[in-house]
């Protein structure tokens, strides 16, 4: 679990003061995104306020993890290096830009649950991973 | 006294030198592409009462292009942005203005300098840090790291839909670089295999390196008036026949058809219906070209063919030299030069006065030019015509 899936140079990932709440839920395992509590609506965790009622007052609330795929790509770097890329849908609604980790015959439409990569220096992060039944 | 009623068209075309071009500021290309464009129409720049301004990555030039240019008394005077959407939106706005009354002579231009010597292209559009802030320092130190990988996401979701190939995306490629070779401003003029684009390395697959754009130093401005006062200059007119745009606010949620369909399905007919012509009365297009997909997208939301049959489209060879509808006649931004929605529209100007040389489509009488911004999001379509409107 604690094994980076990139193999390749990611980086450090700190926190901003818009996002503690995301990297919390994530060193513990919990995938955190954002509602609108006047209409119900779920959001991508980057989301900056509701465009159906307006408000820029969104909450945080833990979804499932659990997502479907939209679409995939593979990031190639010119070191040789490969990031397998996704658009998953999650649970409750919203899409997220993901890594995938271990998805050996990606498809529209396959279920897929959020884990958690926690790295020696800075913030834990989700990858999304084959749910099986 | 302009009214509604009055027509526009494009007289005059300035192009800086374009491409590995050093040692310039967007600012200084800019200048350069507008007094070439005045030239070119066989104005002075003291005729022009209104310019409208568009940057590139470089964020520069701005509205302060007209002090450099040493315009005054200016009557429309600002800066634009819809991304690649741009280029058509500033004819869109400049004919408005015209139609108004508001201006009678009207600068539109873009430039850019994103290359450096010494630095390979595609860092000009690449984001690398050793650290990375927020989730969306995350999402890029997870891989996305420059628009390559949301159009690989676009392309991907259609080809899963679809059933829409990389080969598919390799004729436009290859149907492109062929064009090329009859434009001596090209960048790009090496003939090219299918089986050379399927060998172009991955960039961000399902893209391969001949799937995506140059990158491009220099600048581009048209010059619209009336339709009137066109006649009267030194070039053939380039008539204004239709324009709209489309905004499609995709929203990354369950049921967004991002990947599937652009704001193209909404400006082209628009923009058609305008002109007073349909898809078969259009006699070549120039397609926004960040991407090969967005040709085959974009010609899919028009309506040259069905709504996922782009692909066989483009594989059955319509797209390039002798084909049913030619394509980015000047080699596009995959091959020639990438000056965001000036290049698809420069190419519309120079085959639309009949200037293409060895690349000039066998008719030319209705000329359409797209452009498109953001990953997917903007959309801008115009129709050209070397004829006044109302009178093919």
């Amino acid at each position: 679990m604690t094994r980076d899936p990139g193999e390749d140079a990611i980086g450090t990932i700190r926190r901003d003061g818009r996002s503690g709440p995301f990297f919390d839920g994530a060193a513990e395992g919990r995938l955190v995104l954002r509602r609108c509590e006047a209409c119900g609506q779920w959001f991508a965790p980057d989301a900056a306020g509701c465009p159906d009622c307006g408000t820029d007052e969104l909450t945080w609330a833990e979804a499932t993890g659990e997502a479907v795929l939209v679409s995939w790509a593979v990031a190639h770097s010119r070191t040789g290096h490969t990031a397998p890329l996704a658009l998953v849908e999650l649970a409750e609604g919203p899409w997220m830009y993901a890594r995938l980790d271990g998805v050996a015959g990606p498809h529209e439409g396959l279920p897929l649950r959020a884990s958690f990569v926690h790295p020696d220096d800075g913030e834990s992060y989700p990858v999304f991973k084959e749910r099986r039944r | 006294m302009a009214d509604s009623t009055t027509d526009t068209a494009i007289a005059g075309l300035g192009m800086t030198e374009l491409g590995k071009v050093y040692g310039h500021s967007p600012r200084r290309l800019a200048a350069d592409a507008v007094r070439a464009a005045a030239e070119d129409a066989g104005l002075a720049l003291a005729d022009l009462d209104g310019l409208i301004v568009s940057s590139g990555m470089s964020g520069s030039p701005g509205i302060e292009l007209a002090r450099t240019l040493g315009l005054r008394d200016l009557r429309l005077l600002t800066h634009m942005n819809s991304y690649g959407a741009t280029a058509v939106a500033m004819v869109s706005h400049a004919t408005a203005m015209i139609q108004s009354g508001a201006a009678s002579t009207v600068a539109c231009v873009f430039a850019d300098a994103p290359l450096e010597p010494e630095r390979n292209s595609g860092s000009a559009y690449h984001r690398d840090e050793k650290e990375w802030h927020g989730v969306g320092g995350l999402q890029a130190a997870l891989g996305f790291r420059s628009v390559n990988a949301f159009y690989a996401l676009a392309t991907r979701r259609h080809m899963e839909r679809y059933g829409t190939t990389s080969e598919q995306l390799g004729a436009i490629a290859v149907a492109t670089r062929a064009w090329a070779q009859g434009n001596p401003l090209a960048q790009m003029r090496e003939p090219i295999s299918l089986r050379d684009h399927q060998e172009s390395r991955w960039v961000v697959e399902p893209l391969h390196l001949l799937d995506c754009c140059l990158v491009s130093n220099g600048g581009i401005a048209v010059i619209v008036t009336s339709a009137e006062r066109a006649r009267d200059l030194a070039r053939p007119p380039v008539h204004v026949w239709g324009w709209a745009q489309g905004h499609p606010g995709h929203r990354l949620t369950r049921g967004s058809d991002f990947g599937l369909t652009t704001g193209a399905a909404l400006s082209g007919p628009a923009a058609m219906k305008m002109a007073g012509v349909t898809t078969a009365e259009i006699d070549v297009c120039q397609i926004y070209d960040c991407y090969t997909f967005t040709v085959l997208v974009t010609l899919e939301d028009y309506g040259f063919c069905a709504k996922g049959e782009g692909g066989p489209f483009a594989a059955s060879g319509a797209l390039g030299p002798g084909g049913t509808l030619p394509v980015n006649t000047g080699g596009g931004q995959l091959s020639a030069y990438y000056m965001w929605g000036m290049t698809p529209l420069s190419e519309a100007v120079i085959q639309a006065r009949g200037h293409g040389g060895d690349r000039q489509a066998p008719r030319n009488d209705v000329v359409l030019v797209s452009g498109n911004g953001g990953i997917l999001d903007h959309h801008a379509t115009l129709i050209v015509s070397p004829h006044a409107k109302g009178r093919p």
